[in-house]
Parts: C-alpha cells; structure tokens; sequence
C-alpha cells in the first residue's frame, strides 16, 4: 500500500509542475495536460521501475521529454479518447501584454534543444547533471546549451525589462 | 542575466498558467487498457507485470469453476419504505440519503490491484497499483461513487426507490479474458442524489440483483463523503475547504485536524473520520486530517535515504523522510551505495555533511544523486547530516546513524 499511496502523492504533488514545464517547452496549455497525462500513463505502466530510479523527478522529466520530443517528430497524435472531457483551461487572454506571456515569447525564441535544458535547469530545477540524464547528454553538452541559451536571453530587451521590474 | 533572475521569471510566467486537476481516473484507465494490450491472452500465469487500474472496476475479471455460491441475504427490499433500522446480519453503507445493507462479513475495500479478493464494498479509492490478478470466484462486491457514473452507463429502466427515481442498467455478464467463467455486473443510478451503486458478482447474474435489491433511501442519516476526489482537483490546498463545503451541504460538522506532511500541500486530505459511506445522523461530527502549514522550509521538503550492495543486487534498503527526521540507524556492507534524495521546494539544494570515515563520496560525477551520494569503503559508523539551504543558510533535515559491518 506504501507504493499505492506513493503514487497518488506523486500524481497529486506533480501534476501542476508538470503541465506547466510542457507549456513552458512550448506546448498550448491544452496539448500539455494531453502531453503529461500521456506521459505519466507510460510511467504508470513501469512504475516499478519509476520506484526503483535514484531520482522519481528526472525519471518522469526523461518521460515527458521523450513524449514531447516523440510527439514534434510525427506531430502530436497521442490524445487518448476518455469518457469525460477534462476541464478546459485556458490563458489568460490578457497574457498577451502581461509577464507570462513575455516570458514564453522569449523562450520561443530559442531552439527546441536550449530551451529544454533552460525549462529542465531553471524551471523544474534538475542540476545539470539530471538534466544531462534526463536528455541522454553529457553535462558540458547541457552547459554549452545552457550558456547559449543564457546569452539570447540577456539580449532580450523584453526579459531585461522584466527584470527590472522584478 | 543571473540563474536567480531566470528561475524567477519561469515561476512567475508559469504561475500565470492555469492548470486542471490531474485526470487520474483517465491516467488510470489509460495505463490498464496498455497493459491489456501488451500482455495479450495468452500470458495468465505470470502475475510480475506491474501496471496500475481503476479501484473497483474488476478489470481483470476471474476464473470460474462452479462453487457453492456464498449468498448472503439481507432481507431488504429496492422499493421498502425508508426506515432508519439495519436488517440483522447488516450494516449499512452509503452516500447522501442512498446506502446498502451489506452483510456484516462483507468488508470495504478488499481489493489487491483493484479487484476484489473478498466479499466487499469498494468506496471512495483512489488510485492503485494492479498486477494480473484475477477476480476469485463466487465473490461478490458493490461500488459506490457519488457524481458522474463511472464505466459505460446507459439507463435500460427506470424504477423507484424510497421514492426516488433509480436508472437501472440491465445485468451483464462478461467472459473472462483469462480463464473460463464470466463476472456478472449491473448498476444502478439514483439522479436526484447523483449516487451510484455498480454491483459485481463472479457467483452468478442473480447475485447482481440481488445486490442491487439491498439499496434503500434514508431521509434521516447520510453518508459520510469521501474525499479523494477533493484531492485530485486543483489547487490541493484547497481539498480541505472542498471538502467542508461538500460535507456541510450534507448537514455534518466538520472538525479539522492537522499533521505535518514534508513537501506535500497545506490542506491535502490524509483521512477522514468516520470513515467514508458511514451512516450517521445530521450534525454528526466528521474529524478531518489535512496537511499542516508549513513551519519553516524542513517542512517544504520531503527526503529519503536509499542504499543497494555492489553490483546488480536490487537488494534496496532505505529511510523514509519520518525516519531521518527521527534519527534512524541504517546498516550496511561494504561496498554499498547510500544516497539520499528530495522532493519539494529548494530540494535542489540537498547536502549531506559526514562526520566519520566510513564512507566516502561516490565518484560517479555523472550520477543523479551527486554529490549526495556514498560508497561504504570500511567499516565503522559514519554520522550523515541532511540539510537543504533556504534564503543563504543550512536548515538540518535530520541526522542518520550509518553503521558499516
């Protein structure tokens, strides 16, 4: 029963966090629900071996990654037919002007590998060398895309008014 | 830019990111329907496959040899009039003003992955892990949900209870994917209460309705609500108040208690008591156990400690995040591995300090538990402080006795 309850606290405890990293990779909020729910229905599948992982985190991050990346190779054709519809969400539509949105626009402008490593490092806060493991790269792989990604950042006019505000 | 500066603005643009509450049952279902497929027919005999299934909804359905059926019987009749006294031989179990005379011997929620292994009421579970396991036979079993109807539902009749319109869903009965013999199942839909009731019976279909038959309307008492389905809904803090709403709207008092839960929710629901489907009296007092606020940032995280020998041993031994914050001994050979690992705010920030010399820093720079991770190179006891950092400064998590032999 301790792995049953172990279960329901990670679903429980994760599921905002994880949604939001999908969004923040560049998912719609809509396709990231569809993105994890995907993704942790394959961890539940071997979830002796989520148990088993030195790190539940970067396990499932690995998971979600490989989904997201799966899903952009052959577009995304992984939404599972469910009895009931989810409850939709949506942005806020006044997010166009506001931070949020600010941010994500940002983070568009980076490549699909840089922007990955920045969401691993700086949003689901895996070290680099998790997010070496969680990508199957070696750290100085996710430090070069790291300190590129860091450098289109800082030349963000946008992100530095932000950061001004901040 | 600054690490500091970019982490914040993640969390800010994606607090601003409106999530649903985790689709858990579909999660659920999703995963079992994998399985399913995966496994095929042909391979009932291993039951090492570990996959997760929906409580309650006997997937995996049972062998059926031909035993004497265990009937019980409660003499209550579908369309009695309410009356608050329990048939001898029963007690009662419900949600709202519906409720079922169950056999006394009937227990609640003896289910192993999800199918029941005894006579029992299943009510308010959440999720479980399954393996391929099969329904016994000649057990027989209710499942109470309140809200939408779970399993395909479509009314074939529409009768009366205590006066209340019931939708019925004529009995079916289904052969087993695994062996010879079938599982019986039929439901029943109260609208008005939005209650429930999914029979199931590997005994025979009468069973099924004779199940069915045991319902009645209570005006006088009500079901004490379940509550995990408050806590799949988001944000989690909010369970509690969900909760009271749901269990106030029934006329119950509720009294919250608290106890601290590292890393998880403020407000998440540990349990309820009585426990859920009881029938009590309007006014009746419900103790509710949710997460404590935190105290200071040991309370935002959880951490374990885990250890396996040389080699590909699987012989895991580990701490739970209640005993390193006890001060618990964990013994090892030489030549295992021990590391510690966090879940929830600053776990990022993880450290372990050691006095003694027994263990040593494990080399493995690529590993994801570095640098909190150690090779027990000689015997002796080793003293392993846990810390995480919060605003520039150590906060101790607890210390683990590691005695090498």
């Amino acid at each position: 029963m301790r792995r049953n309850e172990d279960f329901s606290e990670y679903v429980a405890s994760r599921w905002v966090g994880l949604v939001r990293s999908a969004v923040l990779l560049g998912c719609s909020p809509a396709k990231a629900e569809d993105m994890v729910q995907t993704a942790l229905m394959r961890c539940l599948v071997s979830w002796s071996k989520v148990e088993r992982a030195d790190d539940r985190d970067a396990y499932v991050h690995r998971v979600l990654i490989n989904t997201f990346t799966s899903s952009r190779r052959r577009r995304w054709t992984g939404e599972r037919t469910v009895e009931r519809l989810p409850e939709l969400t949506s942005l806020d539509e006044t997010g166009a002007v506001d931070d949020a949105d600010a941010v994500l626009r940002s983070l568009a402008r980076l490549n699909f590998d840089q922007r990955t490593v920045v969401v691993l490092r700086y949003y689901a806060h895996l070290t680099e060398l998790q997010s070496a493991e969680v990508l199957g790269i070696a750290p100085g792989t996710v430090k070069s895309r790291l300190s590129r990604a860091l450098a289109l950042l800082a030349d963000d006019p946008q992100l530095a008014d932000l950061r001004g505000t901040s | 830019m600054i690490d500091h500066d970019l982490s914040d603005l993640l969390e800010r643009a994606a607090d601003r990111i409106p999530v649903g509450p985790p689709p858990l049952d579909d999660v659920l279902v999703q995963a079992t329907r994998h399985r399913r497929r995966r496994t095929g027919a042909a391979m009932m005999s291993s039951a090492a496959a570990v996959v997760v299934a929906m409580v309650g909804s006997a997937l995996l359905l049972s062998p059926n040899s031909t035993p004497p059926p265990p009937v019980v019987t409660p003499s209550v009749a579908a369309t009695q009039p309410s009356v608050a006294a329990t048939p001898p031989g029963t007690r009662l179990v419900g949600l709202g003003q519906a409720a079922i005379a169950v056999p006394v011997t009937w227990g609640t929620n003896e289910t192993l992955c999800g199918t029941p292994k005894q006579d029992t009421v299943v009510i308010d579970v959440g999720a479980i892990g399954a393996c391929l396991t099969s329904r016994p036979e000649g057990i027989d079993s209710v499942e109470l949900t309140q809200g939408p109807v779970r399993f395909d539902f479509a009314a074939d009749t529409t009768s009366d209870i205590g006066g209340l319109p019931a939708d019925r869903q004529a009995t079916t009965c289904t052969a087993s994917p695994l062996e010879q013999g079938s599982t019986c199942y039929g439901t029943i839909f109260i609208p008005s209460l939005a209650v429930s009731f999914r029979a199931e019976s590997s005994t025979d279909k009468a069973t099924v309705d004779e199940i069915l038959s045991w319902i009645r309307i209570l005006p006088d008492i009500v079901g004490v609500p379940g509550y995990q389905s408050a806590n799949l809904q988001t944000p989690q803090g909010d369970a509690r108040d969900r909760y009271v709403a749901a269990a106030r709207a029934e006329g119950l008092e509720v009294r919250v208690v608290t106890e601290k839960r590292p890393a998880i929710d403020a407000g998440f629901i540990l349990d309820v008591s009585p426990e859920p489907g009881t029938m009590v009296p309007p006014g009746t007092e419900v103790t509710l156990t949710v997460v404590a606020e935190p105290e200071g940032p040991a309370d935002e995280v959880r951490v374990d400690i885990n250890s396996v020998g040389p080699g590909d041993s699987m012989d895991y031994q580990g701490l739970d995040d209640d005993q390193i914050r006890a001060g618990a001994t964990i013994e090892l050979g030489v030549g295992d591995r021990i590391w510690t690992y966090a879940m929830g705010k600053r776990s990022p920030t993880l450290a372990g300090e050691l006095d003694g010399t027994s263990l040593t820093i494990d080399p493995w720079t690529k590993g994801p538990n570095y640098p909190h991770s150690w090779i027990a190179t000689k015997e002796g006891t080793t003293r392993l402080t846990i810390t995480i950092t919060a605003d520039g400064q150590p906060v101790k998590i607890g210390v683990v006795t590691v005695v090498v032999s």
